[in-house]
């Protein structure tokens, strides 16, 4: 989230699109509902009527994975009525750029497409830059090759027939919708969308959230109260973990895994520290080698981070077709990897294409399973149609203690850092996941130092103790040393400093292995004034308390800022465009900032709002993404139509997938798209809330909901047992039948959706017999295709079947 | 500030002999009456009061949990009235998680299926340890690349995979991260990928 | 709101019968409280009060900072019906026997003889004037404290009154940072766990105001480290819990009725559970403050 979620009271029009948040988020829909009564208009838009779409204003069923068309439709209406905010527009996007001679666009393929390696040579999307080496820029917004122009010329195929004919909605709904949310685009006005997994698990899921950011943009919606581009993210620290990088592509901080042509630390911060010629970019990621020193020194403290440099492990590319997700079941089906962690996971389930990964697990030597609870991961070996003696693998199952057994700290969406204290002990002697792992790497430190082994430097050299006390696991001490310390005796800016001392905040970090930190971002929240995410006080400012900003309760990164980008909501003389809810306001040189921690404390117009682009400028023309510097629609990889109105390119032609893996396209053994979704009483895989006898009996087993349509059709009967079929393996549920879902009209002809949740496995619940009740996990029939890139599956927009059982 | 101070001050002294409803001398002395009785029968029960973040959705809802000071145990856990997010609300799952806790289906022990093995044995944590550290050498000093086909130093792992987690505190996630890169895993994903 | 006397009654009625089942609770206390509360009750619904002008009171952004709106020692009450108060609880003093009604006699003595006004009596009870009520207790070993329960018991309800109008010039709070009242400054005599979110109420020792407090947090001290606040309940009274401070060795006692079909009154739930109090006495905690009728 740019803003957090009591902010959702800001705003003035909430779309709610990708998302369930009544259901899945429910607490968020107290701010939700705030907003309403002060007038908000609610939207939700949604292939499914939910409690969610029973609270709004407005309700219009989308087809799932139509998105860009509905979004692409609302650009072009922006910029057809001219209801851009001008000024924001021109002072802070990069609408007034000037696109290169070597772009192009046709027939849905952009400039520099290979179709061999099915990528992009993305140079060909580069701004034409000055003498001085900055874009070019017309603020008149004339010039036909800058990027407003482009913008209008892009979309302005997304005409209303075409957006109505391939989503489904009507054209009724879509003008709705578009008056509605588009008469944010005021000064005075604040819009937000509020989206989760709806948009992010399809092949097309970062242009579903780039197309809002630029409508966010347009209207002058980031950086504003009541405004921003909001996820609404699903477990309570997917953020942290996010922040810290348990990912292939990202070290903690968003720094990159070096790649193996960075073969020193100077080339590899090189290659990502940015370069501006323009004095008024502030391009903060031109401080990249203070972090990636600083990150390199808290992990292998009496090393030189030039030398510690060494130690990180280096990718032979940053695609995420090599190495995420997808990839990673599809190596392991493949035989590569003899050994495998499932942390805290239970990926049996919790993936797409789940008999793939269940398969995958089988060529396994050896798994490490830790969890609350047993599940369908760790049993993987006695599931359906596994033989026990013949699968090798060798099972670890380590319980772990809950989280309210344990001291530390979570990141929510809003990216406060909230911080947890120890309640009861755990049972039977269970250990937090921290203890658990210090103890295990303690053990393979041992192992190497005493015994050697292929390079051991990075295992032998780790500071490992540096997150423990007396051979504990400290969550305190860790959370110190993500924060960062002087390693010695130093002067910055004009304060001393003494080793061992926290790091104030991040504009203190160095380069040269004089700091530590373990993740910048989190520079600033355990200092000397002590573990700043553990505070509790509601005080704050009559600014502050006006648009509900608590910036004394938990901490939050960057910096404890509230709102990011929000530099941009304040004019160039630093007055706020909306008065009434200002998030900062600047009151003269000697007072200078009031409100939320600015975007850097610059003067107003010294600096351009957008500081960690290394212009300075919101990107409406983005050409960084895999897929294309503007969102443009394609067909899920498994759909319904053989062609779309936009472009006679059916799939995002960059999408991750396995050519030896078939997919459904317009097949009539599988007409019906699938969707998955949650319920309430259940979470994700359902490992935990399974166990939780008070929610199993509100929510026992796998449903799959239609319309009374086509259960008519087909002569199933509400509560009946069914089949769900797809091309990758079938599972039963029990059919709901309900007004919840009706056909769509696609392209004249009547397309039914049907969906189901993900939280069920077969190992839990049973019966006497010991045979499972609750069915087993919808991603059975999940595709493993996904976008080019993030990698996230698309299980959102898939091709089923559903029959008697 | 300077009245609440001096109130403050005035009443904390009064604190010091305070025993309300005692002082009109109208026999509510424990020495003397019935109340004694009642009181020497009473034996308290105490807790402590702590507070944590819910662990399942980002909203980051805060909870109060009581523990029994007595068996170290949850007695209830509620929504935190002071948490400016939720303020005090909770939804089916956040007000369920005493049972999270408090649950039969929470293995006593690690939990080992040796290979082709039908059934799972009950270890020691500190055997299993050992064990997956011996694994963890042997695959990974059998799997190491130092160079890549073109020549390049990488210096990875690429026979070990991680995939977890988001129900990580921070704190643990960055200890994890740490633990995988220094062993040289490049196959590190998790929830937030899918 | 409006209020509704009949229901007010009604409701102390039910209190007062189930305060006399606890055999252990002293009679002639429960008896003496009933008439005193029926009495000021009405006084209540009759008091007349001219609150402090706005610009006299504390600036919401002190307020939200924990300064009281108007202090104690000025705060207004209606004086004539203090004075009528007063007289009515000295005759009702007449009826007691023993100490109290002794003490009542001195007390009694000295107003009648003109040595002691009532003004100056409430004077002297706003501004805490420890020495005066020091002598007072002095004077009246065996019921030391009814001179402060004739002051306060006569202020209640014109405070009660003025406190209801004040609290609507109070800017709107979560739970505060301090644990005192935002009205008066006092600190709360018992406090209470509201609504399905648990909110936590304090009741004012003084104008007996009902306010957010925070749910972890001393009142008295504002100690916020959860390691030095603990709880204790005992099995025989169901709905109560006593709050500890480690940091003050301060407890107070709180209201938990989520889960009873029980009405809090809380400045007689606080005599209802009074066997707490000497159970918290007994594990060296102390009380920082008196009753609500100020003994």
């Amino acid at each position: 989230m740019t803003n957090h979620w009591i902010d959702i009271k800001n705003s003035d029009c909430i779309l709610i699109m990708g998302s369930n948040a009544a259901e899945n988020h429910p607490i968020s829909f107290k701010w939700v509902t705030k907003a309403q009564e002060k007038g908000a208009t609610v939207i939700h838009v949604d292939p499914r009527f939910t409690r969610t779409s029973a609270k709004a204003d407005m309700y219009a069923g989308i087809r799932s994975g139509s998105d860009i068309a509905v979004l692409g439709g609302m650009i072009k209406y922006i910029l057809d009525n001219e209801l851009i905010f001008k000024d924001y527009v021109v002072d802070y996007t990069n609408a007034s750029f000037i696109i290169g001679d070597n772009y192009k666009f046709d027939d849905g393929i952009f400039a520099g497409y290979d179709p061999e390696t099915k990528s992009y040579d993305k140079s060909k999307w580069a701004f034409a830059m000055d003498s001085k080496g900055n874009p070019k820029k017309d603020p008149t917004l004339q010039d036909p090759k800058c990027v407003y122009q482009m913008l209008k010329k892009h979309y302005e195929r997304y005409d209303l027939d075409k957006v109505s004919d391939i989503s489904g909605m009507s054209k009724d709904e879509v003008i709705g919708l578009y008056e509605a949310y588009c008469a944010t685009g005021k000064k005075d006005k604040a819009g937000t969308i509020m989206y989760a997994m709806g948009w992010t698990q399809h092949t097309v899921g970062v242009q579903n959230i780039r197309s809002m950011a630029m409508i966010q943009l347009l209207l002058g919606n980031i950086g504003i109260a009541g405004g921003g581009v909001n996820a609404l993210r699903g477990e309570s620290n997917v953020q942290g973990s996010t922040d810290h990088c348990l990912l292939f592509h990202i070290l903690p901080g968003y720094l990159k895994t070096p790649k193996a042509s960075q073969q020193t630390l100077a080339e590899y911060d090189k290659a990502y520290t940015p370069v501006s010629n323009d004095p008024k970019s502030a391009n903060w990621w031109s401080n990249y080698p203070k972090y990636s020193a600083s990150l390199i020194k808290s992990m292998w403290q009496d090393d030189d981070p030039k030398v510690a440099y060494n130690y990180l492990p280096r990718l032979d590319s940053g695609n995420a077709a090599d190495y995420a997700w997808l990839a990673l079941f599809d190596k392991m089906d493949a035989g590569q990897f003899k050994g495998f962690f499932a942390w805290g996971m239970n990926p049996a389930c919790s993936g797409a294409n789940s008999n793939k990964t269940r398969q995958a697990m089988t060529k396994l030597d050896w798994m490490v399973n830790v969890n609350i609870f047993p599940n369908e991961t760790m049993q993987f070996w006695e599931g359906p149609g596994m033989d026990p003696e013949k699968i090798k693998t060798e099972v670890f199952f380590l319980p772990c203690a809950v989280s309210i057994e344990k001291e530390g700290s979570v990141t929510n969406s809003g990216r406060w850092m909230q911080w947890r204290y120890k309640g009861p002990d755990a049972p039977h002697g269970l250990k937090p996941d921290g203890d658990i792992m210090y103890e295990m790497m303690h053990e393979i430190q041992k192992l190497y130092k005493e015994e050697g082994g292929v390079y051991p430097d990075p295992i032998t050299k780790l500071s490992w103790d540096s997150i423990a006390t007396n051979g504990v696991f400290d969550a305190h001490k860790t959370a110190k040393l993500i924060n960062g310390q002087f390693t010695r005796d130093i002067e910055v800016k004009g304060k001393k400093f003494k080793k061992g001392d926290q790091v104030p905040s991040f504009a203190y970090l160095q380069a040269d292995g004089s700091t530590t930190s373990g993740n910048w971002l989190y520079c600033n929240s355990y200092t000397a004034k002590g573990n700043l995410a553990a505070r509790r006080s509601l005080a704050q400012t009559e600014e502050q308390a006006k648009i509900g900003l608590f910036p004394n309760f938990s901490w939050c990164w960057p910096v404890n800022r509230r709102i990011l980008y929000n530099r941009a909501s304040v004019d160039l003389q630093g007055k706020p465009w909306n008065p009434e809810k200002a998030v900062i306001e600047w009151t003269g040189p000697k007072t200078k900032w009031v409100g939320d921690v600015p975007d850097g404390g610059w003067a107003p117009g010294s600096k351009y709002a957008f500081i960690m682009r290394k212009h300075g400028f919101g990107q409406l023309f983005g050409p960084g993404r895999a897929d294309g510097p503007l969102p443009e629609y394609y067909e899920p990889l498994e759909c319904p139509v053989k062609s779309h109105p936009f472009s006679s390119t059916l799939h995002n032609p960059t999408a991750i997938s396995f050519a030896d893996e078939a997919k459904a396209v317009c097949d009539p053994k599988f007409p019906l798209v699938g969707t998955t979704y949650r319920v309430t009483e259940h979470w994700q895989t359902g490992v935990m809330t399974r166990n939780q006898e008070w929610l199993t009996e509100m929510e026992p087993q796998v449903f799959v909901e239609m319309s009374e349509e086509l259960a008519e059709l087909r002569g199933f009967k509400n509560g009946e047992k069914v089949i769900v079929t797809s091309l990758r393996g079938d599972l039963w549920a029990k059919a709901i039948v309900t007004k919840r879902l009706k056909p769509f009209i696609v392209q004249g002809t009547t397309v039914h959706l049907v969906g189901l949740p993900w939280h069920f496995g077969w190992t839990w619940p049973i019966n006497e017999k010991g045979e499972s009740t609750g069915g087993d996990s919808a991603n059975i029939l999940t595709p493993s295709v996904g976008d080019p890139n993030t990698g996230i599956p698309e299980t959102k927009a898939f091709m089923v079947n559903v029959r008697k059982a | 500030m300077h009245t609440n101070r001096r109130n403050f001050l005035k009443l904390s002294a009064t604190a010091a002999v305070a025993t309300a409803f005692g002082g009109l001398g109208l026999g509510c002395t424990a020495s003397k009456s019935q109340m004694a009785d009642r009181v020497a029968a009473m034996s308290p029960e105490w807790s402590k009061q702590t507070t944590t973040i819910c662990c399942y959705c980002a909203v980051g809802c805060g909870l109060v949990v009581n523990t029994s000071l007595k068996d170290m145990k949850a007695v209830n856990v509620e929504g935190d009235p002071d948490h400016p997010v939720n303020e005090g609300s909770l939804c089916a799952k956040g007000a369920s998680i005493w049972q999270l806790a408090n649950n039969d289906r929470r293995p006593d022990s690690v939990m080992y299926r040796a290979p082709y093995s039908k059934k799972f044995k009950k270890v020691s944590m500190a055997w299993a340890l050992e064990r997956i550290a011996h694994n963890v050498k042997k695959t990974r000093d059998e799997t190491f690349t130092r160079i890549n086909a073109r020549g390049e130093t990488v210096n990875r792992c690429d026979g070990i995979a991680s995939v977890g987690s988001a129900a990580l505190d921070n704190e643990e996630c960055w200890a994890y991260q740490t633990m995988l890169r220094s062993l040289g895993l490049v196959y590190i994903e998790h929830q937030a990928r899918i | 709101m409006e209020f509704d006397m009949d229901k007010a009654e009604r409701t102390l009625d039910k209190k007062m019968g189930q305060l006399r089942a606890k055999s252990y609770i002293s009679v002639e206390l429960v008896d003496l409280l009933d008439k005193v509360a029926h009495l000021q009750l009405k006084a209540r619904a009759a008091a007349e009060i001219t609150v402090p002008k706005d610009g006299d009171l504390a600036p919401a952004e002190s307020v939200l900072q924990g300064m009281s709106l108007v202090s104690k020692e000025y705060f207004p009450y209606d004086v004539s019906q203090a004075e009528e108060m007063l007289g009515k609880l000295l005759d009702l003093l007449k009826e007691t026997d023993g100490a109290l009604a002794d003490a009542g006699k001195a007390i009694g003595d000295e107003i009648e003889s003109g040595k002691l006004s009532a003004a100056e009596l409430f004077d002297r009870y706003l501004s805490d004037d420890v020495k005066f009520f020091a002598g007072w207790a002095e004077r009246c070993q065996e019921a030391p404290k009814t001179i402060a329960f004739l002051a306060q018991a006569s202020l209640s309800p014109s405070i009660e009154a003025a406190a209801e109008i004040l609290a609507e010039k109070l800017p709107e709070m979560k739970a505060p940072s301090v644990g005192t009242c935002p009205i008066c400054g006092s600190l709360p005599l018992i406090s209470s766990l509201k609504e399905k979110e648990g909110f936590r109420h304090a009741t004012c020792s003084f104008c007996r105001h009902d306010y957010r407090i925070k749910r972890l947090a001393c009142p008295v001290c504002g100690e916020e480290d959860q390691k030095k606040l603990t709880f204790f309940t005992v099995e025989e009274e169901p709905g109560f819990r006593v709050d500890v401070c480690e940091s003050c060795k301060t407890y107070i006692k709180t209201i938990d009725f989520r889960d009873l079909d029980r009405i809090a009154i809380p400045v007689l739930d606080d005599l209802d559970s009074l066997a707490l109090d000497y159970v918290a006495a007994g594990q060296g905690y102390k009380r920082a403050t008196l009753s609500a009728w100020g003994f």
